[in-house]
């Protein structure tokens, strides 16, 4: 095929596609809403929610998920236009998992080092990295999917970014349940959740991203 | 090159309002450009094999028009694609390159040389496409058919019919993306 006849094949495609960012948002989110309702439903809320989210301390439990979510599914909406520079939104990613240190190390020098191991390890921890990462993979896959139709040029990295997001919207609703408040808990196995979604998006994106 | 920019926003434009010769001829602009990169940054690989990279970044670029703003610039949207893909297209073949973005205002457009061997890669790809698929491309690009004759000689509507082509093209560009 010559390029001129591929030229006019091309222009005789005059199918629209619409542009992705509405539909990323809804196949992200959507499915971690669904399966992170249902769970729920079986693990329950805890009972003393709303002391919980007015806690200066455990509050964490949310904001960080939730800066997570907004700094990476704007990163990989961002990465998903081949031109773009996102400088900005690293930062957030940055400034999470700093202050996650933070909140583990104040808590840490408040205790003997015989009891750090304990307090790491909880009572739920299983429980807690099965739900998060599971709830995390829906948004993953569904979110990816999308993402395919977009342009990066970096798909390690927007697989990568999209995972961090879902793994944080996952810990934002497994939250509403799990009432281990101990930052040494929290922070290592929400943090590990959602980092082995990031990673898992980082594999899959390298693989399906592909331009 | 300053103005090309403008003009090709000004093509895409109209192209993105449905006019196809606009966005046949941002197309058309665009090749000679890409091949003057891929012959300043590939010039020991035959013509043949630089033509097939041409046609690789074209074929992307216009299954990725949708990722173009109409508020943004053209030309760092069109040569992100292009540098992706060249330097994606070269390490396939066995060749690690980079490509630092700002060489693409300085190269010298080129017009495609002549060609002696008229099977390339867009052609073995076409032989690995299913047949209904193989058969629309054909139909197009060799035959020049219309979107609505497409329809009828396949008995589809003409919104089939271009979905269909739609279709055969992403899986044409897997083809190549996954192929050699």
């Amino acid at each position: 095929m010559k390029t001129e006849e591929l030229i006019a094949l091309l222009a005789t495609d005059t199918r629209r596609v619409r542009p992705i960012c509405p539909d990323v948002l809804l196949a992200t989110f959507g499915p971690i809403l669904v399966a992170g309702s249902l769970l729920l439903m079986v693990l329950g809320i805890r009972s003393d929610l709303d002391s919980a989210v007015t806690s200066p301390l455990v509050v964490w439990k949310w904001l960080l998920p939730g800066l997570l979510v907004a700094a990476g599914i704007s990163l990989a909406l961002g990465l998903s236009r081949p031109e773009s520079r996102q400088g900005k939104a690293w930062w957030v990613v940055l400034v999470v998992a700093a202050f996650g240190a933070v909140l583990v190390v104040s808590r840490a020098v408040t205790l003997p080092p015989t009891n750090w191991m304990a307090a790491i390890r909880g009572q739920t921890l299983l429980v807690c990295l099965a739900s998060i990462s599971s709830i995390g993979l829906t948004g993953l896959v569904g979110g990816l999917a999308i993402l395919r139709r977009g342009a990066t040029t970096r798909p390690g990295l927007s697989g990568l970014v999209l995972g961090l997001g879902s793994g944080g919207a996952a810990a934002l609703l497994y939250a509403l349940h799990c009432n281990e408040d101990d930052p040494m808990f929290f922070v290592t196995w929400y943090g590990s959740a959602i980092l082995a979604v990031g990673v898992i998006g980082a594999i899959a994106g390298q693989r399906v991203l592909r331009i | 090159m300053t103005e090309n920019g403008d003009d090709w926003a000004y093509l895409l434009r109209a192209a993105n309002r449905g006019d196809t010769a606009a966005y046949a001829a941002f197309l058309a602009a665009l090749a000679p450009v890409l091949r003057g990169i891929v012959r300043a940054r590939a010039g020991g690989i035959d013509a043949a094999l630089r033509e097939d990279i041409v046609q690789e970044v074209l074929l992307t670029v216009h299954l990725k028009r949708h990722t173009w703003a109409e508020d943004r610039p053209v030309r760092p949207w069109v040569y992100s694609i292009a540098r992706y893909k060249i330097v994606d297209a070269l390490r396939r073949r066995g060749r690690d390159i980079t490509i630092p973005v700002e060489d693409f205002a300085d190269v010298l457009p080129a017009e495609a040389e002549p060609d002696p061997f008229a099977i390339r890669d867009t052609d073995r790809m076409l032989d690995k496409l299913d047949d209904r698929s193989r058969s629309i491309l054909r139909a197009v690009a060799y035959g020049g058919t219309k979107l609505a004759d497409l329809g009828s000689r396949f008995g589809l509507s003409e919104g089939a019919a271009r979905v269909a082509l739609h279709r055969a093209l992403r899986k044409l560009s897997a083809l190549r993306r996954g192929g050699q």
